[in-house]
């Protein structure tokens, strides 16, 4: 059970951190010093980190989803918004604008990042919950097969990883 | 007074449910419409790109390099918006259709699973081969190997999402007994035959569709270019280009008809209702022929100008005139999937058939006509088939999708049990569209933007 929480929890921490991390550099950018620069490269990186920790959250309690589903299913919309909202400005923002002067999309971009983190705290909260008053059946029939794969991913994508984040 | 009351709540929550499974479906189908065009191009542009660029250093051509450059800034643009709506997706399949993993999740919860792997897979290498553009440090060999992760990430990512919507189609890997999930094997739901024929009919399909469409941008610049322009150096760059891809188009284009005829023996062995219903083939019996046109008369008849096209569907069921199909009277009506889905079959068979003469038009044109290449009306007639693989991808799934209606996962779970019972999903049923939709049109200004911007640089390839 407890490769299970593993699972969950680590790549949620690590996105926490880079995620904060993207939301320092998109406040930062406001204040003019780096307009043009973001963390373009390393922002696919932090989302597939959010996505593994939902994913083996939902499919290591597939016993337990609609209880689960229950709990987290308006902050994850309202999150998946956000991070729509965040989508938009970004294109809009590095992609589309000619102008660097910052105006109302800059401020929606940098707010979608405090509102897409802080829905998704409770999403984690709230899960987590559940998780420990429901106790909960694991599919831990996927670890044998899931974890090697793991190791060998990590192996191919730890020195990419390193290389990105340092770069930035 | 008081049965009354009950009555009129219990009514007003069957619309209400009504309602929210009607706008459950179209959220879903909104949403995979919308993710289905950036999964093509996201699964086409990296080998477009790592071809170009392996051309490029072959050649010590940095006109190709440059070119796989210009296309790797689109395909990073495209991932942004493919990324987001995949994951809305994602959480629509746990989150509104809880039922279909609460039912199966203990089968089908690997792929789901393995599909992280992949994803951050590719996110990682598309990220690092950005990054690592024109840098001194990494060989151009190197970074044409980071381009190649790229492909395996996105590939396994397309089969593992695949595999489970195969597994809804043909759902296996299990036995049920006494009501309980018996002999799981994780790994036969994974490569179900339906996993495979669905993978090896939908990646060829979105080469073409994504091939010919990029095709199509290039023959609209020389519809564009004056007369003695196209004889210039940079429209000779844009008729090579023209050239690789129809290349590249032609050979996905052969393997997608191969798979096509695989599909359609598939379906008449594990799915036929759902070939009936695409057939509009009410009787079961031999000599069964292929309609085509018509739609379904909602009595078991058809209307409207059709014509039959005698034994050819026996013979696509199994390749012998005889073969017996199966028709839709062995399917209770309350289990039969939409017969609208036979309109959507013969509109891509239209467009298919179009394409059929258009590709080997454009090779023969090429080797015994090349003036007509440089013909206005030629070149007219690309731009508009340029849009028909995407349209012919999109009509297929809808097909597929629509086609399994009453059920979620066949034969066990029907759509509307599969639905979430304690939420209503209308509200966000109208938001995400609309997102989708401001998503698209910034998504197609940026790529306007990088075009205009590629024209502007003395150095770009437009």
């Amino acid at each position: 059970m407890i490769w299970a929480y593993i699972l969950i929890y680590l790549p949620i921490l690590l996105f926490v951190v880079a995620f904060l991390y993207e939301t320092y550099l998109s406040f930062a950018r406001l204040r003019g010093k780096s307009r043009h620069r973001y963390v373009d490269a390393t922002w696919e990186v932090t989302h597939t980190l959010l996505i593994f920790g939902v994913v083996m959250l939902l499919m290591l309690f597939t016993k337990s989803i609609d209880v689960i589903s229950d709990a987290i299913f308006i902050p994850t919309f309202l999150a998946a918004t956000a991070l729509l909202i965040r989508a938009a400005c970004y294109i809009q923002i590095f992609y589309v604008r000619e102008k660097p002067n910052i105006n109302w999309t800059d401020w929606t971009f940098a707010f979608s990042h405090v509102a897409a983190a802080l829905l998704l705290v409770v999403v984690v909260i709230k899960s987590t919950w559940l998780l420990v008053t429901e106790h909960p059946e694991a599919n831990l029939q996927f670890i044998p097969a899931f974890m090697p794969g793991l190791a060998l991913v990590l192996a191919i994508c730890a020195i990419p990883i390193y290389v990105i984040y340092s770069n930035k | 007074m008081s049965i009354i009351k009950i009555e009129a709540t219990i009514n007003n929550i069957g619309i209400s449910m009504e309602n929210g499974l009607h706008a459950a479906r179209v959220l879903m189908g909104d949403s995979l419409g919308f993710h289905i065009i950036f999964v093509m191009f996201g699964l086409t542009l990296p080998i477009l790109v790592s071809w170009f660029e392996w051309m490029g250093i072959r050649r010590k051509d940095p006109q190709l390099t440059n070119v796989a450059k210009f296309w790797a800034k689109i395909m990073s643009l495209l991932v942004i918006t493919g990324v987001i709506s995949g994951t809305v997706i994602a959480l629509q399949m746990s989150l509104v259709w809880p039922g279909i993993l609460k039912f199966g999740g203990e089968v089908i919860g690997l792929p789901f699973m393995f599909e992280t792997y992949a994803f951050m897979i590719e996110a990682v290498f598309l990220a690092l081969y950005m990054f690592t553009w024109g840098n001194k440090r990494v060989s151009p060999i190197l970074h044409w190997v980071f381009g190649l992760m790229v492909i395996v990430g996105s590939t396994l990512s397309a089969y593992a999402i695949t595999s489970i919507n195969g597994w809804m189609n043909l759902p296996t890997g299990f036995d049920i007994v006494d009501g309980k999930f018996q002999n799981i094997d994780v790994l036969a739901a994974m490569f179900s035959t339906s996993a495979l024929v669905t993978f090896f009919h939908s990646m060829p399909g979105y080469y073409v569709a994504s091939g010919l469409f990029i095709t199509g941008l290039y023959a609209l610049r020389l519809f564009r270019a004056k007369g003695r322009e196209l004889d210039s150096k940079k429209h000779l760059l844009d008729y090579f280009i023209v050239q690789r891809l129809m290349l590249f188009v032609a050979v996905a284009f052969v393997f997608s008809w191969i798979t096509a005829d695989i599909t359609g023996k598939y379906l008449a062995r594990n799915e036929p209702e759902k070939l009936a219903a695409i057939e509009l083939h009410y009787e079961t019996g031999d000599n069964a022929p292929l309609i085509v046109g018509g739609v379904a008369d909602g009595d078991g008849g058809i209307v409207g100008p059709h014509f039959k096209i005698p034994n050819a569907l026996s013979l696509l069921a199994c390749n012998t005139p005889g073969c017996t199909v199966q028709g839709l009277n062995e399917t209770p009506e309350d289990k039969q999937p939409p017969l609208f889905i036979h309109t959507f079959f013969d509109i891509k068979m239209t467009l298919i058939t179009i394409l059929a003469a258009v590709i080997p038009l454009y090779f023969i044109a090429r080797k015994w006509r090349p003036a007509l290449l440089k013909n206005k009306l030629m070149l007219l007639g690309f731009v508009i088939t340029s849009w028909f693989g995407i349209a012919i991808v999109e009509l297929g799934w809808m097909m597929t999708e629509i086609g399994r209606q009453p059920w979620a996962v066949r034969g066990y779970m029907t759509t509307s049990e599969a639905l979430t019972k304690t939420h209503d999903i209308t509200k966000f049923g109208y938001l995400f569209p609309l997102s989708y939709v401001v998503l698209f049109v910034l998504t197609v200004i940026a790529i306007r933007r990088l075009v205009k911007h590629e024209q502007q640089n003395p150095k770009g390839v437009l």
